[in-house]
């Protein structure tokens, strides 16, 4: 079973491959038809992975027919096999909006391109070795960057940015790899645990590699260039950079702190994470308030979110044995619940940006007695984010409050509530605007008296296919919420190599 | 044994480095990367390592280069103001952070060399290479102990020339800037090296196998060739043509089939060896190096759009 592991990887290289042809010699139709087939069975052999994993353990493969650590390992335990159900099971649904219509996409090179991402991140879920990481990080920010520039002419100067900003994540990452590689003589994730000694050389190797992967994941203050990026891109192409891309950042990040120091973290560095993290938390979240488009509050929630992840650190490396493992769980949950929601939000705010040919708040009033199906995705994803029961980012966040009472930081429950209250709080505002009918009744009135002969001309409709996947996505993470004892039990598997 | 050469040689480095970096007009810059690419070549092969030494010459100082030049003469220079307080003061900060950050990192770096393992990675891979499919261990490093992430790093350069294509075709800059040559010379120059070239990336190509050379190397020469060709106004299919997509993605292709392949036959993923190892080794090795070639060379080529 084991040898599933390379089939993530391969896979969507061979429908890049294909899509690729199809789009540059035709016939392009097809390109998103095979694209959507392969993202399904990806997820199927996602499914199979997180199962056996599940049911007897982590999973291990050695390529090339060599040992470790002269060749390379693949490795996927519960926290992996979460990120890869996660990646195919939200790339799927993007899939099926993205081929409503190619306006969304950015043109049919999407496809090739998202097949390439797909692959990126699956390597880096997998992967047990430092420099092979970083090789799937770049495959990773290569795809992704691209994506973004699909946005047109405006969007070419964020893509550019984020290319900059991306490249110098990955080469301060690469400086920690070859210090822990100076140190240890191995590549091996797991074999580099056991020989790290701690001291100046950990420390200073973890910090290089927390930076630039903050970097990646847009931790405050290092965040300014996700929100042009993420909100600039196209309808299709947003769900995506925010619900997986950054998440792919943070699984390294997380599996460096966890398994290099094990034992030997600095905690201190854990502490500022932390308290970057708390901010980061609250001022997102004040920024979305302030916005007056829509995909922009979208993407300042997720400067907020990133913030909440980064608590993570404190918890974990801090806490004792049981408070450590609530937060663990309790943040991966998080992290899970938030790609779902995010993707969700990002698909209903692009299907209102793309009936109204903008995303200007003052224009969408009125909005959900149009689009009704899309106004509940946007109000269904929005109290997942905000953590209210039963939805799974409240099993999450309940767990971070849990870890933080347990292991005497109650400083970081005030930060939890409040990011709460506030992302309902632009949530609501969105919401109220959205629902705001006075607008539209005057509008009738006006007709009915004969004053006006339409009701809005700006207003097309949209395809269903546009607003059902939110939807789905949306009531997922309520379903997700009532069963998230499964979630959580996929996520301990792992527990015999995440050190916890 | 470090003599009175060796020690120039290095502070020549350094202060083509700083010149590249500190240079007053943009143009001064990239001759001084140029320069520094030269020397460092001669630093690599004096240290004993012609691989890298090859592959400075050809990707880093030739394709980096022709990037850098063209940007340079392509664009006007725009005039900056001089600095006024807040921009020294920042300046002045910046250089701090940046000698604090590099003297931590040396620390560290030189304390990680102190502690370093008896029996490290280095030791072990070139036990390994007695049992590898090739004799040379930098071609055994890349396509086999760790082919995964030779794979890997060939599909990055695919996404790239797909991103690039994406550009071009679907945010609308259809078309690409042709350079039209009509000197007879430059003509004849092309004519009579063009040939030369291929049949010496062809070369590095199988020496890879037993010396220092191989995909890379060989693919960065044949991107050469491809610039000379669209410079001199011919190849101009490189681009719009039918034929870039495949020639990109087939190295990729090949490398990916050769890997399932392998376990499709009862053998581990990517597992080479034995009996035909050499063969398929080489095999993905000459796809790879049409696909750096044609790749590299339609990056280059895709940065100058015409413009509206």
């Amino acid at each position: 079973m084991a040898n599933l592991l390379p089939v993530v990887v391969l896979l969507p290289l061979v429908g890049a491959i294909l899509t690729s042809l199809t789009t540059h010699l035709g016939p392009r139709r097809l390109t998103p038809l095979i694209s959507t087939v392969t993202t399904a069975l990806v997820l199927a052999a996602g499914c199979a992975v997180a199962f056996q994993v599940g049911s007897s353990g982590p999973l291990m493969l050695v390529l090339g027919g060599w040992e470790t650590p002269v060749a390379i390992a693949l490795m996927s335990d519960g926290f992996s096999a979460a990120m890869l159900l996660m990646t195919a099971g939200v790339g799927l649904v993007v899939c099926v909006f993205a081929s409503a219509t190619p306006e969304i996409t950015g043109g049919y090179w999407f496809w090739p391109l998202w097949l390439f991402l797909l692959a990126g991140l699956n390597a880096v879920y997998v992967s047990a070795d430092l420099f092979n990481t970083y090789v799937a990080l770049e495959l990773l920010t290569v795809a992704a960057v691209a994506l973004v520039a699909l946005g047109g002419r405006a969007a070419l100067l964020p893509a550019l940015r984020y290319l900059l900003i991306a490249v110098l994540g990955s080469l301060l990452f690469l400086l920690g790899v070859a210090l822990v590689y100076a140190e240890t003589g191995t590549l091996a994730t797991f074999g580099a645990a056991e020989e790290t000694t701690g001291g100046l050389v950990l420390l200073v190797a973890l910090g290089v590699m927390t930076l630039g992967l903050a970097i990646k994941v847009a931790l405050f203050p290092l965040h300014s260039w996700l929100p042009p990026a993420h909100a600039g891109a196209p309808a299709a192409v947003s769900p995506l950079m925010s619900a997986l891309v950054i998440k792919a950042a943070f699984f390294v990040l997380a599996r460096m702190w966890i398994n290099l120091s094990q034992g030997s973290a600095p905690t201190e560095l854990a502490y500022v994470l932390g308290a970057v993290g708390s901010v980061a938390a609250l001022w997102g979240a004040a920024l979305a308030l302030r916005q007056s488009k829509l995909k922009r509050v979208v993407a300042y929630s997720t400067v907020a979110q990133v913030g909440y992840f980064f608590l993570l650190f404190p918890l974990v490396i801090a806490g004792d044995g049981a408070a450590s493992a609530l937060a663990w769980e309790g943040a991966l949950v998080f992290l899970f619940a938030h790609g779902l929601a995010k993707a969700a939000m990002f698909m209903a705010a692009g299907s209102f940006a793309h009936a109204h040919g903008t995303d200007e708040l003052e224009q969408l009033r009125g909005a959900a007695a149009r689009m009704p199906v899309a106004s509940m995705s946007m109000a269904i994803a929005g109290v997942s984010l905000a953590g209210l029961p039963p939805t799974l980012a409240f099993v999450g966040k309940w767990q971070l409050l849990h870890a933080s009472i347990e292991s005497g930081q109650w400083w970081w429950i005030p930060v939890l509530l409040i990011g709460g209250l506030l992302t309902f709080a632009y949530t609501a505002r969105v919401l109220r605007i959205l629902l705001d009918t006075e607008d539209a009744d005057d509008q009738q009135a006006k007709v009915e008296q004969g004053k006006f002969t339409t009701v809005r001309t700006d207003y097309h409709p949209i395809p269903q296919r546009m607003q059902y996947p939110a939807l789905l996505l949306a009531v997922l993470t309520i379903v997700l919420g009532l069963r998230s004892i499964d979630l959580t039990e996929l996520l301990q598997a792992g527990a015999a190599m995440g050190g916890l | 044994m470090i003599d009175v050469f060796d020690v120039l040689l290095g502070v020549a480095v350094l202060l083509g480095a700083a010149a590249a970096l500190y240079g007053s007009r943009r143009i001064v810059g990239v001759m001084s990367f140029l320069v520094l690419g030269l020397l460092l070549t001669v630093l690599w092969a004096r240290l004993g390592a012609p691989d890298i030494a090859i592959a400075e010459a050809a990707i880093a100082s030739g394709v980096t280069g022709a990037f850098l030049l063209a940007a340079a003469t392509d664009h006007p220079e725009t005039s900056h103001e001089e600095g006024n307080v807040g921009r020294r003061t920042l300046m002045v900060l910046e250089a701090a952070i940046g000698v604090s950050a590099v003297t931590l990192v040396g620390v560290a770096a030189v304390s990680a060399a102190r502690i370093a393992p008896a029996d490290p990675l280095e030791v072990q891979a070139s036990a390994a290479v007695a049992d590898a499919v090739v004799d040379h261990p930098i071609t055994a490093v890349l396509l086999d102990f760790r082919a995964y992430d030779t794979l890997l790093e060939i599909a990055v350069l695919a996404a790239a020339v797909v991103a690039a294509l994406a550009l071009l075709c679907d945010s609308r800059l259809t078309r690409v800037a042709w350079v039209t040559e009509t000197r007879p010379v430059v003509l004849g120059f092309v004519r009579l090296i063009a040939p030369v070239v291929v049949m010496l990336a062809g070369w590095l190509l199988v020496a890879g196998s037993t010396r220092p050379g191989g995909a890379f190397q060989a693919g960065a020469m044949l991107t050469g060739v491809f610039l000379l060709l669209y410079l001199s106004g011919r190849a101009r299919s490189m681009v719009t043509g039918k034929w870039l997509v495949p020639a990109a993605l087939i190295g990729l292709a090949v490398f990916v089939a050769a890997g399932v392949g392998t376990f499709a036959a009862g053998r581990e993923w990517l597992d080479v060896a034995d009996g035909w190892g050499g063969v398929v080794v080489l095999l993905i090795e000459a796809a790879l190096t049409v696909s750096i070639g044609a790749g590299l060379a339609a990056l280059f080529i895709a940065g100058n759009p015409e413009r509206a």
